[in-house]
């Protein structure tokens, strides 16, 4: 079965209500391309126009993220943040303040922030934000490392989950699509 | 109010439109009741002989509803589009004066200029 990677890229980047717009454009487009053309120029031309449509595809999806979703995304930074200067005493009571403990911490709420709908990238750069800012407040030494390493780790987790989101619209939205 | 103080609230107050904006909307009048995204953009590629690419067009015309220029409505898909929906565009009221505007400030500036025609 041929995997549709037209489709998928498209249903993995364009926002869900133009998705589907799309795709019907690119599967009349090529119809009406094979008739006149023949089929290997018809797939050359739509994959191209796929292609150069991911970039402005991906600007609308994060513009759209940023407008409709920032005070969602700052309450929820807002709240995480607290719990994270709310339990330090506990870690520390617990044993597990180090530096290891830390980092599996703030992996499970990139993770956690990941899986919100369209503003999971928002949440933690605002989490960023306010841990920044929360450092500085009660004047912690080494704050720009430790932003640097609360920043690095989250953003892995949501490269990983965004990779993974893609890889399963790959194979089980082109599945499902044909 | 001073001269220049009410042309800069002018300026601030008129909504602003992008050169493939303004042709995108150009493309939705043009197409009057077939305003469908494929159409505008072989509308537009015909006309200015620009590859624009179907992601362009849609992103534009979304921006162009928030902006509340254009308004959309879908449609069932026929059987060359594989039965998915298609979103037909028309201009609205405001979209319309916008792009009015937008002319007026285009032969305003281009009056006594000369260009070089394509033949």
């Amino acid at each position: 079965m041929a995997i549709d990677i037209e489709t998928a890229l498209v249903r993995a980047i364009a926002p869900s209500d133009l998705a589907d717009a799309i795709v019907g454009d690119l599967h009349e487009r090529r119809a009406a391309l094979v008739q006149t053309h023949g089929e290997a120029q018809a797939r050359v031309v739509c994959r191209s126009d796929t292609l150069r449509s991911l970039l402005p595809l991906l600007a609308c999806s994060a513009s759209r993220a940023l407008a409709d979703n920032w005070a969602f995304a700052l309450a929820y930074a807002a709240v995480t943040c607290a719990l994270c200067f709310a339990t330090i005493p506990l870690w520390d009571h617990l044993g597990m303040g180090g530096i290891g403990y830390h980092i599996l911490r703030l992996a499970i709420i990139g993770l956690v922030l990941g899986s919100i709908p369209r503003a999971s990238t928002m949440s933690c750069l605002f989490l960023l934000l306010l841990i920044g800012v929360a450092d500085w407040a009660i004047g912690a030494h080494e704050t720009y490392f430790l932003l640097m390493q609360d920043g690095t780790t989250m953003t892995s987790v949501l490269i990983v989950l965004r990779l993974f989101r893609m890889i399963r619209t790959l194979l089980f939205g082109s599945l499902a699509d044909n | 109010m001073s001269i220049v103080a009410r042309n800069t609230s002018a300026i601030m107050s008129r909504p602003y439109l992008g050169d493939f904006e303004h042709l995108v909307l150009l493309a939705v009048m043009r197409l009057v009741d077939a305003g469908y995204g494929l159409a505008i953009r072989d509308e537009i590629v015909q006309r200015t002989a620009r590859d624009v690419s179907t992601g362009a067009v849609y992103t534009t015309l979304d921006r162009l509803e928030r902006k509340g220029f254009v308004r959309s409505t879908v449609e069932q898909g026929t059987v060359a589009r594989d039965n998915r929906i298609r979103r037909r565009y028309e201009i609205t009221p405001a979209g319309r004066g916008t792009v009015s505007a937008a002319q007026r400030d285009i032969r305003a500036m281009s009056r006594g200029l000369t260009f070089q025609e394509d033949h």
